[in-house]
């Protein structure tokens, strides 16, 4: 047995001082290569993950064997043009560059089907729609009388009129309108009387509730309205540069709530203003004398804000604020502060907010603040836009899509869908023609794109992810602050 | 070689050299398992080249261990028949023996062939070697069993089981070894099997260890050393050579087949250098096996299967739990360890050192069996549980002593002091180190891995070569399943097949098994002795049902 014992122990450890080296180096990515002149070569992989998974491969034009999810490895340092195919999906083609020891991975590949599955929701034409971000409820405007007005719930598919049949709101005109994310309440601002009729509407009930609340608008029409929540006690009504405060129970209008503002934002319960290069803040319910917390103030903000700007002020999170201009100059509290000169058309958060989604006319990048700031960098620059696409011509509408890896956009009536982070620019996708002019609607939590589809403006729903996809975005799921069933 | 296998009253130099090897096992284990969390988050590329060199390692490993246990099984099997008696009374007459042996039919199996040269094969040691054994029928065995907290029904299991030893119980002394601070309970039952088993044997002796002797922890070594020299003095006043002596140490729960004497008594005889030796039977943990808590079969399972692989390397085995050996060379070198909690690792290497090298372990095809560990509920088992590995792992306490004998021998060859101080210090770390790098610390760089380290060939090759590597264990797993099957004792009542899955299935318990009842234990007993906190003898629960 002790001779045995030795022989095979001495066998066993002569099998693993051959073995681990030889595992280590092909671990690395090490190989030997019959030819010549190559000998032993370090290799790099690609790794490729789709939806649907089970897609054929093909790189350098060799067919593999493996299906996605596969890894494909021992590829030479070298560019190769990779192809996925799947019968009913349009192909993926790639340029990808291999290098030693690297591994290339494409782990959220979208198959955009080759047709594009879509059907009608609701089979009456409508003109406009109007999404009320982060809540279920979408407003189809069938004419901008208020009898013609819908209210849509994506999440059970069915729809309600705003105004009952019969009520005396029927035939009157719709001028304008005002909404909140988050928030189930709508404001229409009606044509008729001296200035107008104000109808405030809450439309996550049955029947949606509306009552009128004109008498609060005692200075005109405002600019802009904006409230918070799912039963907010008071709206903020933008008259030039004054914010005035209008209390929905009590009935009042605090006229001077800020005077001479540059731009307001409001964040759980208060009113955040720029004023003379100063951050103001007060509480919703604050009274009258108080004069307001000032937050930040000082020749920095004089260099970071233009005099004549006015700003939309929009927390991302607790701790990171977006400064809008209305020349579409983009700023933050995050360095490096400055992110676009001018021209930014809108922007979209992830749930999470550490990845802004904004577009240009032409253009849309990604600016992403959880991404680590270099830590040999003698100057702190911070995140920088990664400017995804370009070559639009009119982009009015970009939402992130299986998490943050695809953007869905809308450029003036197609819709689009385009890979981003693959490293360079990737092509886009057309998926469908809309209706023009007026807004569409992406939810991550289904996966489906809602519109007006143009030749009769039946709101149509067109699926962007596949099954299969749903259920990782499920796990991070979408925000839907108010607008819940009572 | 004068040494002393202790640690206390030292001073200066040796102090220092004490406390280094103290430091060095549990620095070691937490270095590599700290070390791995950190670099597998600090530098992931050198942490999963690190897992892949521990996990071939521990696959080649396992692989070997499997195929050892296998063996060692295979000639258990084989030697189970074997008429132990038989041989010992053959060698009273080797010549003719072995003539009669070499003349007999060899039978057509090839197996009984093998056993039969194997036993050939020992009969030509003795006969070149010339050292000529005490007469079969002079043979006299001491059986020290300490005492201090086990039942009644526990000890009369043993005493019992020694009793059932015919033809030889009138060559078995037994000595009862009590500590005076055990309950007066625990003395009563002590004290009804003395008197039930007392003409049983050629005497029974009960010897009652008092407390605080100077130089003594409340270690189980003090009361077993106690009771051995109360023995020494019998067998003066009864005339009987030491050199004729074998001193059994049993462990209190310990069962004995009715022909382990016989089979002592041959393993004693053939061995050369009888009295540079131990006996070891392999302890398997059978008694209660049935009547415990799954968790707790699948660990002294896993405990049976280790001394039964130690058993085939006789070069490197030390002696575990109950033992035997010469009675002349345990007087010579003054006993077991009286301040020691593991006695029974310790007086090996208290022999090793004495007789500067000139000591081995001779490993007997003979199993005994103790209890597994019960504490009556679920929890208290656990705890139970890992109290009893942490003193076996305690053994860690010998490594700094016998680094400091390794230093001051001038005898001991240097091929053995790194050989077997490279064991017993990386049998150690291994307990302590090796399940958290497998089970945990060896997935970090897969679960967390940064952006740079998840952009690279290894990344992806890693998490392959970790799901291959777990492939090949459960190959292993399989096999120790089926052996568990073979070796463990019948089922008392009939469970249903659904039942008998369930129970080959709590051997996928052992992932967690291995960290929570091996590893911690460990890395805790190391830890204490890394920071001088000393531990007591703790006695594990066992209890018998019905």
């Amino acid at each position: 047995m002790i001779i045995l014992r030795k022989i095979l122990f001495y066998l066993f450890l002569a099998v693993y001082l051959v073995l681990c080296p030889l595992i280590i180096l092909y671990a690395l990515g090490y190989i030997f290569t019959p030819k010549a002149e190559e000998g032993f070569a370090k290799t790099g992989l690609i790794h490729l993950e789709t939806v649907p998974s089970g897609a054929s491969l093909l790189i350098a034009n060799r067919r593999y064997g493996e299906k996605t999810p596969a890894t494909i490895r021992n590829l030479l340092p070298g560019s190769y043009d990779v192809k996925i195919v799947k019968p009913g999906c349009r192909p993926w083609n790639r340029k990808v560059a291999v290098e030693p020891g690297k591994a290339v991975a494409f782990s959220q590949i979208l198959l955009v089907p080759k047709k594009v599955k879509t059907r009608a929701l609701l089979a009456q034409p409508f003109r406009e729609l109007v999404p009320i971000p982060e809540t279920r409820f979408l407003i189809l405007f069938g004419t901008r009388q208020a009898g013609d007005i819908r209210v849509f719930d994506w999440k059970s598919g069915s729809s309600v009129p705003l105004v009952a049949v019969g009520s005396p709101l029927v035939h009157e005109v719709c001028e304008r309108y005002f909404f909140s994310k988050g928030s189930p309440f709508f404001l229409l601002k009606m044509s008729g009387g001296k200035e107008g009729r104000y109808l405030w509407c809450r439309v996550d009930r049955e029947k949606p509730e509306i009552r009128e609340i004109s008498d609060l608008f005692v200075r005109g029409e405002p600019a802009e309205v904006r409230w918070e929540g799912g039963n907010p006690e008071y709206l903020f009504a933008l008259y030039g540069r004054d914010l005035v405060r209008l209390g929905l129970e009590k009935k009042s209008a605090a006229s001077d709530f800020f005077t001479k503002i540059q731009g307001y934002g409001l964040y759980k319960g208060r009113v955040f203003g720029l004023r003379s290069f100063t951050m103001i803040r007060r509480n919703f319910d604050a009274r009258a004398a108080d004069p307001g917390t000032v937050i930040e103030k000082g020749t920095f903000l004089e260099n970071l804000f233009r005099e004549s700007g006015v700003y939309k002020i929009d927390f991302l999170s607790n701790d990171t604020l977006c400064f809008l201009c209305e020349n579409g100059e983009l700023l933050s509290n995050e360095l490096p502060y400055h992110f676009v000169k001018e021209g930014v058309r809108g922007y979209e958060a992830d749930p999470d907010g550490r990845k802004v989604l904004l577009w240009k006319t032409t253009s849309f990048g990604v600016l992403d603040f959880s991404r680590p700031a270099g830590k040999k960098e003698l100057f702190k620059r911070g995140p920088e836009i990664d400017w995804a696409f370009d070559g639009g011509s009119d982009l009015q509408q970009a939402f992130f899509v299986y998490g943050t890896s695809h953007v869905l956009f809308r450029d003036q009536d197609g819709l689009f869908l385009v890979p981003i982070g693959e490293g360079g620019r990737s092509p886009r996708e057309f998926l469908a023609k809309v209706l023009g002019n007026t807004a569409v609607f992406y939810s991550d939590k289904t996966g489906e794109c809602y519109y007006l589809e143009p030749s009769r403006g039946y709101l149509t729903v067109l699926e962007v992810l596949p099954p299969e996809a749903k259920s990782l975005v499920y796990m991070f799921g979408e925000k839907e602050i108010a607008g819940k069933p009572q | 070689m004068k040494f002393i296998y202790s640690r206390q009253g030292l001073k200066g130099k040796e102090e220092f050299v004490q406390r280094v090897f103290e430091i060095l096992p549990g620095l070691t284990s937490w270095t590599l398992v700290l070390g791995l969390i950190g670099l597998s988050f600090w530098q992931p590329l050198v942490s999963a080249i690190f897992v892949i060199i521990f996990l071939l390692a521990w696959i080649m490993r396992l692989f070997y261990m499997t195929l050892f246990l296998v063996l060692s099984y295979l000639r258990l099997s084989l030697e189970k028949g074997t008429d132990w008696l038989a041989r010992a009374r053959g060698l009273d007459r080797l010549d003719l023996y072995r003539e009669e042996l070499a003349k007999a039919d060899r039978g057509k199996k090839w197996l009984s062939r093998l056993i039969l040269n194997s036993h050939l094969r020992d009969l030509e040691m003795l006969k070149t070697r010339g050292k000529v054994p005490p007469l079969s029928s002079d043979i006299r065995h001491l059986v020290v069993v300490p005492v201090i907290k086990e039942s009644e029904a526990v000890i009369e299991a043993n005493i019992a089981s020694i009793a059932k030893n015919t033809p030889l119980t009138r060559q078995i002394v037994v000595a009862i070894a009590l500590e005076s601070r055990a309950a007066d309970e625990v003395k009563e039952g002590v004290r009804r099997v003395v008197a039930k088993y007392r003409g049983e044997f050629l005497d029974l002796l009960l010897v009652e260890h008092p407390e605080g002797l100077p130089g003594e922890a409340r270690v189980k070594g003090a009361n077993a050393t106690f009771a051995a020299k109360a023995a020494a003095e019998y067998f003066r006043g009864k005339g009987v050579p030491f050199e004729n002596v074998v001193v059994s140490c049993f462990d209190t729960d310990t069962v004995v087949r009715p022909d382990y004497f016989a089979c002592l008594t041959y393993s004693f005889m053939a061995c050369p250098d009888r009295h540079r030796a131990s006996f070891q039977p392999v302890p398997v943990f059978h008694n209660n096996i049935w009547e415990v808590p799954g968790f707790a079969r699948v660990v002294e399972t896993g405990s049976s299967f280790f001394q039964l692989i130690e058993t085939t390397d006789p070069e490197k085995l030390v002696t575990f739990s109950s033992h035997s050996m010469s009675f002349q060379a345990l007087v010579e070198m003054g006993y077991w360890p009286v301040d020691m909690i593991s006695d029974d690792s310790g007086i090996f290497w208290k022999a090793y050192l004495y007789f500067e090298g000139q000591y081995r372990v001779v490993p007997m095809p003979m199993t005994l069996s103790m209890d597994v560990v019960d504490a009556g509920t679920w929890w208290r088992t656990v705890v139970s549980l890992y109290k009893q590995k942490r003193r076996w792992a305690w053994g860690v306490e010998n490594f700094p002593l016998v680094m400091r004998g390794f230093l001051q021998s001038k005898k001991i060859s240097l091929y053995n002091k790194i050989r077997h101080g490279f064991k017993l210090f990386e049998g150690h770390v291994t307990w302590a180190a090796l399940p958290f790098l497998l089970t945990l610390v060896g997935w970090l760089p897969a679960i967390f891995p940064s952006e740079e380290f998840s952009n690279t060939v290894l990344y992806y090759s890693a998490n392959r070569f970790t799901q291959a590597i777990f492939g090949l264990s459960s190959l292993a797993l399989a096999g120790t399943i089926g052996m568990s099957i073979w070796l463990l004792p019948k089922k008392q009542k009939k469970y249903p097949l659904l039942w008998t899955l369930v129970h080959g299935l709590e051997w996928f318990l052992v992932p967690v098994i291995l960290v929570f009842l091996s590893a911690m234990p460990a890395l805790d007993a190391q830890t204490r002795l890394m920071f001088n906190r000393r531990m007591e003898f703790w006695v594990s629960d066992k209890r018998r049902q019905g």
